[in-house]
């Protein structure tokens, strides 16, 4: 292993802590929002920052074991929650390879992913639960989307700079 | 920022005005709630009166509150209680959930009676 390879070793290892220390972070904010597990998405900064300073196999390295973790700290491993999290997590990266595609900026990919992640959940509670509860909340799950995407972005626009240094 | 991705996220701002216009537009107080879970209707309740009450339904088990005409749950076992944060819901837009048990307390019915009910 070369030294390199070391080094991203324990990047991707802090990255994915630190998402899990944050989506933590996230469940003890109060509910600001009226979305049933609404989130504002602060683990995804971690994917985002993994995709940009390595790849995107990477990004999906990062985001699968950030939500298993996630849920074995949160103990929702296995239940319905996980599944929907999973979901999300799931169509989030499957719309992250769409905006590498389309070579979207890191703004217009962060909104594409946040919008992943609320699809996904979407489509899991639509086909196990109810369809109308999803309808209800679309308004707010788009909105939603754009404005915390937008904001995740910035953060990740903020970050990319000093922590590209970091690995040199 | 690239043409294609300015299209999009016009159209999604534009999508999301239009549902959120829908959403404003047909959202109207009314007094039946209906309590399910996993897509089982287990009570309807009637808002005009007061109760404190517990429902039980398998390992799922809660406690709601109607008062005012609005509903909320008071007690329910799941990791972030964010159904009982929410508080209290009387428009037929409003949903109470609780993703981890399944459980759904919407509001429905049309209120015409009820609004002019309000104005006497």
């Amino acid at each position: 292993m070369n030294k390199q390879n070391i080094k991203k070793l324990v990047f991707l290892g802090l990255i994915i802590s630190i998402s899990l220390i944050l989506s933590y972070l996230e469940v003890l904010l109060p509910p600001f929002i009226p979305i049933p597990f609404f989130k504002i998405g602060l683990a995804q900064i971690g994917v985002l920052i993994t995709w940009i300073l390595f790849s995107y196999k990477d990004a999906v390295l990062v985001s699968l074991s950030k939500t298993i973790l996630a849920s074995l700290l949160l103990g929702t491993f296995f239940t319905y929650v996980f599944f929907i999290s999973l979901g999300g997590a799931l169509v989030s990266l499957i719309f992250l390879f769409l905006g590498t595609k389309l070579k979207f900026s890191i703004y217009g990919i962060s909104i594409l992913s946040a919008l992943g992640h609320n699809l996904g959940q979407s489509l899991i509670i639509g086909l196990t639960l109810s369809w109308s509860l999803v309808l209800v909340y679309s308004p707010f799950i788009l909105l939603s989307s754009l404005f915390f995407g937008f904001f995740i972005g910035y953060i990740v626009n903020l970050l990319k700079k000093p922590l590209s240094k970091l690995i040199k | 920022m690239k043409k294609n991705e300015i299209v999009f996220l016009l159209v999604l701002a534009v999508l999301s005005g239009l549902l959120l216009l829908f959403f404003l537009l047909t959202n109207n107080a009314s007094t039946k709630a209906i309590i399910s879970i996993d897509n089982q209707e287990i009570a309807t309740l009637d808002l005009n009166k007061n109760i404190i009450k517990t429902f039980t339904d398998g390992h799922v088990s809660l406690k709601v509150e109607v008062k005012n005409k609005s509903i909320r749950i008071i007690e329910i076992d799941c990791p972030n209680h964010l159904c009982v944060k929410q508080g209290f819901i009387q428009t037929t837009k409003e949903k109470i959930v609780c993703l981890p048990n399944k459980v759904i307390i919407s509001i429905e019915g049309k209120n015409n009676e009820e609004n002019l009910d309000g104005v006497q």
